[in-house]
C-alpha cells in the first residue's frame, strides 16, 4: 500500500511540475497574478508531496519490504538500521528520487524565500524549476521507477556487501546531490533574469545565498568521498583523479567562480553576462555529471548500474536545459549590459582573474576526463589520461589562483593604487618566505617549500583583508575589535573560506611531498625503526566479533624511547561471505597521521605496513573550515532582501 | 545580438554530439574490431618480482578471462567476491592485469580478499591496457584457447552477465572447436 501512495505521490507531483512550470513562465509573461500564484503553490506542494514519497521509500527499506522490487535488490535483514536507511539512496532508482526531492525541495524555498522578490522574476525561475523537476521525475517515473513491485516475493533481500556500509559512504552522496542540485537554483534564476531581460544587485543579493549553500554541501561531499577513500581504500591516496571524482570537482570549481562572481554584479553591477553564463555553466556540469556517472559514457569505478536506454534520456534532458538556456542566453545577453567599469588594479580585476583561473582549471580538468571520450568518437582511438597530466597541469593554475588569492582581496573595488598595498604584501612576502626557508631546512624539498610559503602567504593575505575590514591599526584595538563583532556574516565567511583553502593547501603539500611508508615483517617484542619511531609488536591476538572472526596486533609506538600511542590494526575473517577485510588504525596528530595496518603471518614474522602522512588531517580539516565559512555567510543580513523596490542603482553597491 | 553570444552555444552542440557518438559507441561492446582478433601482442612483468612476464603467448590452451583490476578501483572490490566465486565453484583459469597500481598495494589488496588468478601482469604505466583498448577498472575480457578474444565486459563482473554471455559463448566456442577437431 505505502509503495502505490509513494507511486502516486510521484505522479501527481510529475502533473504539477509541468503546470508549474507553464504557469510561472506563461504568467509572469502575461503578468497573470493567479497564474503566477498557482506555480508558487504548486512549488511548495510538490516539495511536499516528493519529501513524502522519499520518505515512504525510507520507511520500506527500514521495514525491509521487500515486495518493492528496490528494496529486495539492495537491502538485507542483517543490516544494521542505518545502512538499511543510506540503501535508500545507495541504487539509482534511490538515488535518482533524493536528487528531484532536492530539486523540489528547492523549488518550494525558492517560493517561500522569495515572496519579496518581483512576482514575474520569482515566477518565471520557479516555472524554470519546476520544468527541470518535470524531466527528471519523467526519467524517474519511466526508466527507473523505485516503487515497482516484485513476484514472487523473495524470503530477503541480496544486498548485503560489508565493503558499501560505511558511514563516509552512507553520507556522501545526499550532501554530493544537495550541492549538485543547489546550483539548479541559480540556473532557473539565470534563466528567468534573460527572460525578464535584467539582472541587478537585488537579482545577485537573492541568488548568492543559494550558489553558497549549493557550494558549502558540495565541499562537503566532496571532502567525505575523498576520506572515505583515503581510510578504506588509502593506502595513501586520498585523491585519484578518477572520472567519478572529477565531475564533482567541476562543478565545485565553476561554482566557487560562480560565487566570485555573484559578488560581483552585488557590489559592482558589472559582470552580469558572464555571471550567467557561469550559473548555467555550473548546473550543466552537475548534470554532466549525473549523465556519466549513470550513462555509462565513461565507464570508471562507476557505483551504478548502466543501461544506454537512461543514457540517451539523460543526454536529451541535458540538451534541453542546457541547449535551452544557452539559446536564450545567446539572443537576450546583449540586452543586460553592464552599467559600470573598473580598473585593471581592483578587486574587480583581481576577481577577473579568479574566474579566469578558476574557468581555465575546470577546462583542465574537463579536457582530461573527456579526452578519451572525444578522441574515440573522432577516431576510434582508444587510450587513457592519468593522474601525470592532472598534475602537470591543474597544479599550476591553482598556484596561480592561490597567489591571486592572497592579495586580490586587499584591493579595493573599482580601482586601486598598487602602492597602497605594499605594506601587507611585505608582510606577506616575509611570513611567507620565513616559513618557505623553515620548511626547506626541515623538510629538504624545495616544491614543498614553494607550497607552505604559498599556503602561508593566503593565510596572512586573508587575515590582513579581514583586519583591514575592522580597521585593525588604524583606529585603536578596542574599537577594532568592537567594530569586528558587527562586520557582516559575509567577512567571516570569507575570512574561514580563504584560511580553510590555505590550511587545504598544508595538507596537501604534506601529503605529495613527505608521505612516508615502510614495509617490514616482526615477531612478538621486536621492534623495527621508522623515521622518527620504533614500532614494537607486543603480541597477535585473536577474538570472535559479531560475525567476524579477528585478529589483531598490539603496537606500542614510541618517539625518542617514550612511548606516545598503542595501535591494534587487525584483519577480520567473515566466515559466510568467506571475505577478509583489513581495519587499518589511524593514529591522529595535528602535525601528521600514524597509518597502521597488518597482513598475513610469516615464517619471518607479522606484515606489518606503517606510514606517516604529514598533515593529512589538515585536507579534510581544512575543507570543513571552507563549507563552514560558506554557512556562516549565509546568516549575512544583506541578503534578507528587502520587499522594497526598485532598489536605485547607486544605492545597489554598498560602500565598503 | 552579437555572434559572440552564440559561441557557448556552439561549444554545448558539440559536446552533445560527442556525447551521442559516445553514448552509440557502447563502451561496454569492445568496439568490433578487436572481437574475433588474437589478443594483441605483449609482454609485462609479473606482479610478483621473480616470477616470469606475462605475456599475449601464455594466454593460450584454455579460456581464460583477463581482468583488469587495481587495488584503486571501488567497483573491483565489489566484485571480486564473485571472480573468487567464479574460480573456485567454475574452475575457470583467470589472469589479472593489475593497472595503474603500485605492487605494495596490489599485493596487500589480494592478500585481504583472496587471489583468484592464476598469474597477475603488473601494468603501472598501461602498456598493455591501452594496447587492449582498457577504458576503466574492472574490464574483462574472455579469450579462447586459441588466443583469440570473444568478448570483453567493461564494469562489474555479475552472475547475470556470467550465465548470459560468458557461458553461451563459451559453449560456442569449446562446440566449434570440437567439430573443427572432428573435421
Amino acid at each position: 500500500m505505502l509503495a502505490e501512495i509513494g507511486q502516486i505521490l510521484l505522479l501527481i507531483s510529475l502533473g504539477l511540475g509541468l503546470l508549474q512550470g507553464v504557469f510561472g513562465i506563461w504568467g509572469a509573461h502575461r503578468l497573470n497574478g493567479r497564474m503566477m500564484s498557482f506555480a508558487d503553490r504548486s512549488a511548495q506542494v510538490q516539495a511536499v508531496f516528493l519529501v513524502s514519497a522519499f520518505v515512504i521509500l525510507m520507511l520500506l527499506f527500514l521495514a525491509s519490504d521487500f515486495s518493492v522490487k528496490l528494496v529486495a535488490a539492495h537491502s538485507h535483514t542483517d543490516k544494521p538500521w542505518l545502512y538499511k536507511l543510506s540503501g535508500t539512496w545507495g541504487n539509482h532508482e534511490g538515488s535518482m528520487l533524493l536528487w528531484v526531492m532536492i530539486v523540489a525541495l528547492f523549488g518550494g524555498a525558492m517560493s517561500v524565500f522569495g515572496q519579496s522578490l518581483p512576482s514575474s522574476l520569482r515566477a518565471r525561475a520557479i516555472g524554470v524549476q519546476g520544468l527541470l523537476g518535470t524531466g527528471f521525475l519523467g526519467f524517474l517515473v519511466f526508466t527507473s521507477n523505485p516503487f515497482e513491485r516484485l513476484s514472487p516475493i523473495p524470503m530477503n533481500g541480496s544486498g548485503l556487501n560489508p565493503l558499501l556500509q560505511d558511514p563516509g559512504l552512507a553520507f556522501h552522496p545526499p550532501f554530493l546531490y544537495l550541492g549538485y542540485v543547489g546550483f539548479s537554483v541559480a540556473f532557473s534564476f539565470a534563466i528567468a533574469a534573460l527572460l525578464e531581460g535584467r539582472v541587478d544587485a537585488l537579482w545577485a543579493r537573492f541568488v548568492r545565498p543559494w550558489v553558497l549553500a549549493a557550494w558549502s554541501f558540495l565541499t562537503i561531499g566532496i571532502a567525505l568521498g575523498s576520506l572515505w577513500a583515503y581510510y578504506e581504500l588509502g593506502w595513501g591516496g586520498w585523491w585519484f583523479w578518477d572520472p567519478v571524482e572529477n565531475v564533482s570537482l567541476m562543478p565545485w570549481l565553476a561554482g566557487t567562480a560562480l560565487l566570485h562572481s555573484t559578488l560581483v554584479v552585488e557590489k559592482r553591477n558589472t559582470f552580469m553576462n558572464w555571471t550567467l553564463l557561469l550559473a548555467i555553466t555550473t548546473f550543466s556540469l552537475s548534470l554532466i555529471g549525473t549523465f556519466i556517472v549513470r550513462s555509462g559514457v565513461l565507464t570508471s569505478v562507476h557505483a551504478f548500474a548502466v543501461d544506454p536506454e537512461r543514457g540517451v534520456y539523460l543526454l536529451g534532458l541535458l540538451g534541453a536545459a542546457t541547449g535551452g538556456a544557452l539559446v536564450l542566453y545567446a539572443i537576450r545577453a546583449s540586452k543586460i549590459a553592464s552599467t559600470t567599469t573598473f580598473d585593471a588594479v581592483s578587486r574587480e580585476g583581481s576577481l577577473v582573474l579568479n574566474n579566469l583561473l578558476l574557468c581555465a582549471a575546470t577546462a583542465t580538468v574537463f579536457i582530461g576526463t573527456f579526452y578519451p571520450l572525444i578522441m574515440e568518437a573522432l577516431t576510434g582511438e582508444k587510450l587513457t589520461v592519468g593522474p601525470p597530466f592532472f598534475n602537470k597541469t591543474f597544479a599550476p593554475m591553482m598556484i596561480g589562483l592561490v597567489l591571486f588569492m592572497s592579495f586580490g582581496p586587499l584591493l579595493k573595488w573599482r580601482m586601486d593604487d598598487p602602492k597602497r598595498i605594499i605594506k601587507p604584501l611585505i608582510i606577506m612576502v616575509i611570513a611567507a618566505v620565513v616559513l618557505g626557508a623553515l620548511t626547506m631546512v626541515l623538510g629538504k624539498a624545495l616544491w614543498g617549500a614553494l607550497s607552505m610559503a604559498l599556503a602561508m602567504a593566503l593565510f596572512i593575505g586573508a587575515l590582513l583583508s579581514f583586519g583591514e575590514k575592522a580597521r585593525f591599526g588604524r583606529i585603536p584595538l578596542a574599537d577594532s575589535f568592537r567594530l569586528m563583532t558587527r562586520l557582516p556574516a559575509a567577512a567571516f565567511g570569507f575570512l574561514l573560506g580563504h584560511v580553510g583553502l590555505a590550511v587545504t593547501i598544508v595538507g596537501i603539500t604534506g601529503m605529495s611531498v613527505w608521505a612516508l611508508e615502510d614495509q617490514f615483517t616482526l615477531n612478538p617484542g621486536e621492534v623495527e625503526r621508522f623515521g622518527q619511531y620504533e614500532i614494537m609488536l607486543v603480541d597477535v591476538s585473536e577474538s570472535e566479533g559479531q560475525n567476524y572472526v579477528r585478529q589483531y596486533a598490539q603496537l606500542n609506538i614510541s618517539r625518542n624511547g617514550e612511548e606516545i600511542v598503542q595501535m591494534f590494526p587487525e584483519r577480520r575473517f567473515y566466515p559466510v561471505e568467506q571475505n577478509m577485510t583489513t581495519e587499518a588504525e589511524l593514529a591522529v596528530y595535528p602535525l601528521e597521521t600514524l597509518y597502521s595496518a597488518i597482513g598475513e603471518i610469516t615464517e619471518t614474522g607479522l606484515q606489518i605496513r606503517f606510514y606517516i602522512h604529514p598533515f593529512v588531517s589538515w585536507i579534510w580539516v581544512g575543507a570543513i573550515i571552507m563549507a563552514l565559512g560558506g554557512f556562516i555567510s549565509l546568516a549575512d543580513a544583506r541578503f534578507r532582501v528587502k520587499a522594497s523596490r526598485p532598489v536605485p542603482r547607486a544605492a545597489a553597491a554598498p560602500a565598503e | 545580438m552579437s555572434w559572440k553570444a552564440f559561441l557557448p552555444l556552439g561549444f554545448f552542440v558539440a559536446l552533445v554530439a560527442i556525447f551521442g557518438i559516445g553514448l552509440t559507441l557502447k563502451p561496454q561492446e569492445l568496439p568490433s574490431e578487436f572481437i574475433n582478433k588474437p589478443v594483441p601482442e605483449f609482454e609485462i612483468e609479473n606482479l610478483v618480482e621473480g616470477e616470469p612476464p606475462v605475456t599475449s603467448a601464455s594466454l593460450r590452451g584454455e579460456f581464460i578471462l583477463l581482468n583488469v583490476f587495481g587495488s584503486w578501483c571501488r567497483t573491483c572490490i565489489i566484485e571480486h567476491p564473485y571472480l573468487m566465486q567464479l574460480q573456485a565453484e567454475e574452475g575457470i583459469h583467470m589472469v589479472g592485469l593489475d593497472w595503474r597500481d603500485t605492487r605494495e598495494a596490489a599485493r596487500e589488496w589480494l592478500a585481504q580478499r583472496g587471489n583468484p588468478y592464476d598469474t597477475i601482469g603488473f601494468d603501472e604505466h598501461s602498456e598493455v591496457a591501452i594496447g587492449l583498448g582498457v577504458t576503466g577498472a574492472p574490464e574483462t575480457f574472455l579469450i579462447d584457447p586459441t588466443g583469440m578474444i570473444r568478448y570483453k565486459h567493461v564494469g562489474e563482473m555479475t552472475p547475470e552477465i556470467w550465465h548470459n554471455i560468458f557461458e553461451p559463448l563459451i559453449e560456442q566456442y569449446s562446440a566449434t572447436e570440437t567439430t573443427e577437431d572432428a573435421a
